[in-house]
This record gives C-alpha cells, structure tokens and sequence, in this order.
C-alpha cells in the first residue's frame, strides 16, 4: 500500500480526470492519486489523507478557482505543509499571481494548459527526486 | 470698400488688412464718431453759411426794392419839381427803411468781412450824393438844372447800382446754392461713412465670432478624438478581459482535450498488448464478469463531480475488503473512475481470480477511451462555445453604419465571455423577454453590457445573484443588470459617471466604464437609471425601440 499522494485541484472534472490517468500511467501504483474541485474541498482531502498517515508529496493546482485561487490557496498550503512540491497548472494567470504564488508558496513550477504529457511528468519526476 | 479706400486713398488691400488686424474694434468706434462729428459740424456751418448768404440775398433783393421805390418817388419829386410835404414825409419814411437794410447789409458785411458789398455801398453813396444834390436843387427851384444835369448822372448812378445789386444778389443766390449743394455732399458723405463704419464692424464681428466658431469646432473636434479615444481605450481594456477570459476558457478544454487523446492512445495500446492474454488468464466465468463489468463501464456515469466519486470510492474499498485484496484502494480508484458503484456481486467471480489486477486494468484501458471521448466532446462544445461569443463580440459594424442589434444576444455574449468568472458561486437569473431588434451599433452596446456585468460581478466579489433582465414597453426596451453585491454608498452615486472616477486599487479599474456607456447610450438616444442599497444594486438602461 502507497503511503504517499499526490493531489490534483481543478474546478473542472474533465481535467482532473485526465491529469489523474496522465499521473497514473506515470507513476503507477506508487502513490495515491486524490482529486479536489477547489480549495475548500482540497482542504478536506488533506485532511483525510493526514488522518490516514498519508503524506502528500505534490500538489497540482489550477489558478483560475472558485473563491479562492490557485496562488493563494498554494500559498495557504505551503504555511502548513512547507514540504510539499506545489506546481501551478493553470490555463491563465497573470503575472503578477505567478509571481506571488513563487514568493509566497514557494512554487516549484507553473506549467501551461494545454500542456505536455512529458513537461508534466518530468516536472514532478525531478521535484521527486 | 472701395469708398473707404477712395476717402483714406489707401490701396483697398491695405486698408482693409490695416483695419482688420491691428484696428480693435474701439479703435474704430473712436475714429468713425470722431469723423462724424466733424463731418456733423462742418455740415451745420455750411448751413449756417447758406443760411447767413439766403439772408444776404434777401436782404439784397429788398434793398433793390426799396432802391427803385427810393428812386421813383425821388424823380416824382423832381419831375413834379417841388417837394411838398408828403413826399418829404414819404421819402424820409423810405429813406429811414432803405437805410435800416443797409446798415443790416453793412452788419453782414463787417461780420463776413468780404468785400463784395463794398463796391455795392461805393454805389450807393454816389447815388445817395447825386440824388442829394438834385434834391438840393429842387428845393432851391433849379428843377431846369436839375433836369439838364442831374436827371442824366442820376440816371446813370441808378443804372449802376442797380446793376451791382442785381450782380450781388445773383452772386448770392449762386453761394447760398453752392453751400447748400456742399453741404448735402457732406451729408451723403456722412451717411456713406457710417455705413461703410457699420459695415466694417459688422464684418470684425463677424470675423471674429467665425474665429471663435472655427476655435469651438476644433476644441470640439479634439474633445470627440479624445473621447473616441477613450472609446477605443476603454475597448482594448475590455478586450484584455476578454483575453483573459477567452485563454482560460479555451486553453482548458485543449488541455483535456490533448490530455484525453494521448490517454487513449496509450490505453488502447496496452490494451491490445494485453487482450490476446484473455484467454489464457480468464476462466469462462470470470470471463463473462469481465464483459460485465465493461458493460457496466460504459454504461456508466463518468463524469460526476469528485465529492461523489470519493463517496463511492469508500463505499467500493468497504465492499472490496471482503475479498482480502492486498491492493483494494487501487481497484476501488480504477472501477471509480470506470463508474462503477453499485453491487460488486457481479464482479465477485473476476476479484476472486488471480489475475484480477490484470482484469480490471485491461477492463479499465478498454473502457476509458469512452469516457476519453466524453470529455472530448465536452470540451469540442465548450470552446465552440467561447468561439462562438467571440465571434459575436468581434464582428464589429466597420461600416460605422447602425444595424438592427438583438439585445438578449448580446448579453448572452458577454454572459459567455464571463463564464470562467461567473461560475464562481455566482448564481444567474435570466429573465428575458421576447424583445424587437433595436437599431445601434452592436459592438458598442455589448461593451455596455460588458461594463454593467463586470462592475456588478466585482461588487459581489465572487459571490450573490446577478440578475438580467430584458422588458419591451412603451416603443423602448429595458435592459437591468441587478446584483447582490455591496452597493454604491449614496454620496458617490453622483459620481460613478465621471471618467475616472473609480473606487477599484489602482491598475484595476480605470473608471471609464460607466463613463463610456454613457457616451454610447447617448449615441443610440438611450440613457442609464441607478438604483442601490447594500445587497440590491440596478443599473437599467433605457433604449428606444
Ligand atoms: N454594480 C456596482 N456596485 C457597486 N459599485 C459600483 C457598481 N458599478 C459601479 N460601481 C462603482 O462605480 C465606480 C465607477 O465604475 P466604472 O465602471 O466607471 O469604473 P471602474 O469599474 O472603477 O473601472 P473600469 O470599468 O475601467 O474597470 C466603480 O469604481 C464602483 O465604485
Ligand atoms: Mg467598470
């Protein structure tokens, strides 16, 4: 059984479906693979996931959200959970939340949509090392 | 123009240039009474100098008169060759009025000081002595001598003077018409002058108000550029929402559209790999789970939101347990994403095989192309969506010619663009009434609307009920954007309509929004009501149908 997750957070379902096939086919069986439609919920994911003596190793986030944005909720996150890789997938954003999500969040990457199977992968696969 | 020139006899070209550039229009005043009163004063002393000769003349005429009655009552008395007392009488009565004229004559002569009347009194006093003498003659009873002598000389003093008077008085009668002729000139002269003064200072006037006309219009001219500009300004601002807007909401459905058909590809492949093993790892029991459970697969709901999915996903975990699988979370994920939910019984043949891993990955990779396409056709209908409201907004009248605009499109349009920005938990009414084709310009309309909706999405900050309304009554339409958000405080209701009047941090808002829907709904004859409260904002615009 993995113990280690990675999370993905879109308002869309569709990407998220995709996103957790692309990671899967990737990764396999070596993380669990938990999908959220916004900050809000992500939070409850988290949670369970820690309850669970989960740990999350990356989080995937989209920019433009409901209520709270990727920027922000990255930068909310990476308060508590400093460890954890926060990539950016977002299919606009402006420069200026980019720029905040690098300071703030300490985001490892900002990638592009639509982007490339292999950018995606890679990305994660270096930030795991 | 030509009478002033002859009068100042300066060429025309330099008159005029003279009197309209450096001349103030004072200056003129000035000089135009000026000339009138001299032009008033000499005309009232060449009437008074016609006056004074007609006096003269008159005078003359009368001194003539009394001459010859003089005359005729002197020769009674020397042809009657005595002089009785009535004559004496008569001839001092005529002799007192004949002098009388001729000391007024004298007068007017000391006064005048010219020396025509001199001659004239030279004359008369060799008459005067003449007739004298005779008189003298008479009283002494000469008459003989005086018949012989003096009738001759008086005679011919008489015809003298005679002549010298007629003479004086005619020249008289010639000056009193020559000044009075002068003196109309002058007249002519004034009333021509004034025109030409009148005329003048009607044309500065002129002139200058066809300055001030010509300075308006240009001033004008360069306030419509710059509100063309602001026009233009404004539309570029709102072209970089829609930017914003239209990135997002068409990079999202390549992204899973490009994502979807890749997962396929490789789905498809693995599968293939793997099919021929089917019957080899698959009893003919666990075969028909297998077939079942695709079935089931591509029966199923794929697409439901990620709460439910976790929801079943827990439910399959619990159900799995009671096969004793070493890897139930990850078989639970794959049938989750497969859309599988319900009763696992049918399944129980499949999970119980030893290749049960294999089956539900193969089952998975055959099954996920369908749901693949789903999302593809999604997201084909998604951007065709945006594709379309772009359009819309885009198809600008280059004519710059009105046409017949739908209001209810247009609002859908911008509805569309703001999709991404509208879903975020803000709830949306449409409340469209069959409403007839206004004439307008469509482009600009939509930025109305595109300025209404976006104001009101930001007052709500993400979040209440954006009301949108269409009304057709009294050969107008109505069209009313109401929100929920948090209103515009009633001491700057005043001013939202001001061009840069914004309450947005700076590089947010410009505050032309308002400002230019103004100017466009005053194109198309349209105007714009508030009406705000905290949580209940309206704007309606008022159309002519
Ligand atoms: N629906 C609304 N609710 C509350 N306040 C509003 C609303 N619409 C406009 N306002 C107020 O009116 C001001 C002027 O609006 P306007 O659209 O002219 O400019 P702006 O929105 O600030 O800037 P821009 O439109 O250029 O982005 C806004 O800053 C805001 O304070
Ligand atoms: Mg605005």
């Amino acid at each position: 059984m993995p113990n280690a997750a990675i999370l993905c957070v879109d308002d869309e379902v569709s990407i998220l479906k995709v996103l957790k096939e692309q990671l899967k086919r990737c990764f396999g069986r070596q993380y669990i693979y938990e999908v959220a439609q916004s900050a809000a919920e992500a939070w409850v994911v988290i949670d369970e996931l820690e309850q669970e003596e989960i740990k999350i190793l990356v989080i995937v986030s989209d920019w433009l959200m409901p209520h709270i944005r990727g920027d922000e909720f990255l930068a909310q996150v990476h308060q508590r959970f400093p460890k954890i890789i926060k990539v950016m997938l977002t299919g606009q954003a402006d420069e200026a939340a980019i720029a905040y999500a690098y300071q703030q969040a300490n985001l490892y990457a900002c990638i592009h949509k639509p982007w490339e199977e292999q950018e995606l992968q890679q990305v994660i696969r270096t930030a795991l090392g | 123009m030509s009478y002033l020139a002859k009068f100042l006899s300066i060429r025309p070209s330099r008159a005029l240039a003279s009197l309209k550039e450096k001349q103030p229009v004072w200056a003129v005043l000035v000089a135009t009474s000026t000339v009138a009163i001299i032009c008033d004063s000499a005309i009232y002393q060449l009437n008074q100098m016609a006056e004074r000769s007609n006096e003269t003349r008159l005078l003359l005429t009368q001194a003539k008169e009394q001459m010859s009655r003089l005359k005729s009552l002197e020769w009674e008395s020397i042809s009657k060759g005595e002089i009785d007392d009535n004559l004496v009488e008569e001839l001092a009565e005529n002799q007192e009025a004949t002098e009388y004229i001729l000391g007024k004559l004298e007068a007017i002569d000391r006064r005048d000081n010219n020396d025509s009347l001199d001659r004239f009194f030279v004359a008369y006093s060799a008459y005067r002595d003449q007739v004298k003498e005779a008189l003298e003659l008479v009283s002494q009873g000469k008459i003989k001598e005086v018949l012989e002598i003096n009738a001759h000389a008086i005679d011919e003093v008489y015809d003298d003077l005679y002549s010298k008077i007629t003479r004086l008085e005619d020249r008289y009668v010639y000056r009193n018409q020559s000044t009075r002729a002068l003196a109309d000139f002058g007249t002519a002269t004034a009333l021509i002058l004034s025109a030409i003064t009148i005329g003048i200072l009607f044309h500065q006037f002129s002139q200058k108000l066809r300055h001030k006309k010509d300075e308006l219009e240009v001033a004008f001219g360069d306030l419509q550029q710059a509100q063309d500009q602001l026009i233009q300004q404004e539309k570029m601002a709102a072209l970089g929402q829609l930017i914003t807007g239209v990135s997002h909401e068409i990079n999202n459905p390549l992204g899973a559209i490009k994502a979807s058909a890749s997962n396929t590809e490789k789905a498809l492949q693995e599968a293939l790999l793997e099919l021929p093993l089917l019957h080899q790892y698959l009893s003919p029991e666990e075969r028909e789970s297998f077939f079942a459970l695709i079935t089931q697969a591509t029966n199923g709901q794929p697409l439901v939101d990620c709460q439910g999915s976790r929801d079943r996903k827990r439910k399959l975990v619990i159900q799995l347990q009671g096969y004793d699988l070493d890897d139930d979370r990850y078989i639970a994920d794959l049938l989750t994403d497969m859309g599988i939910s319900e009763n696992l019984d049918f399944l129980s043949p499949l999970l119980t095989s030893i290749h049960h891993e294999w089956a539900v990955q193969l089952a998975y990779n055959l099954t996920c192309s369908f749901v693949n396409n789903q999302i593809i056709l999604h997201a084909v209908d998604q951007s065709s969506k945006i594709v379309f409201a772009l359009k819309n907004y885009a198809r600008s009248d280059a004519s710059g010619n009105r046409q017949l605009v739908n209001v209810n499109n247009g609002l859908e349009t911008v509805l569309k663009i703001y999709h991404s920005q509208l879903k975020n938990n803000i709830h949306i009414i449409r409340d469209y009434q069959d409403i007839p084709d206004i004439l307008g310009y469509p482009d600009e309309l939509i930025q109305v609307w595109t300025n209404l909706i976006h104001n009101a999405i930001h007052a709500m900050a993400g979040n209440g009920t954006l009301t949108i309304s269409t009304r057709h009554q009294d050969h107008a339409i109505e069209v009313s954007i109401a929100d929920t958000g948090a209103g515009i405080p009633a001491d700057i209701q005043h001013k939202i309509f001001d061009a840069f009047f914004t309450t947005k941090p700076a590089g947010e808002g410009s505050g032309l929004g308002l400002y230019i829907s103004q100017k466009i709904l005053e194109k198309h004859n349209g105007r714009m009501a508030i009406e705000s409260q905290p949580g209940r904002t309206r704007f309606s615009v008022f159309l002519p149908a």
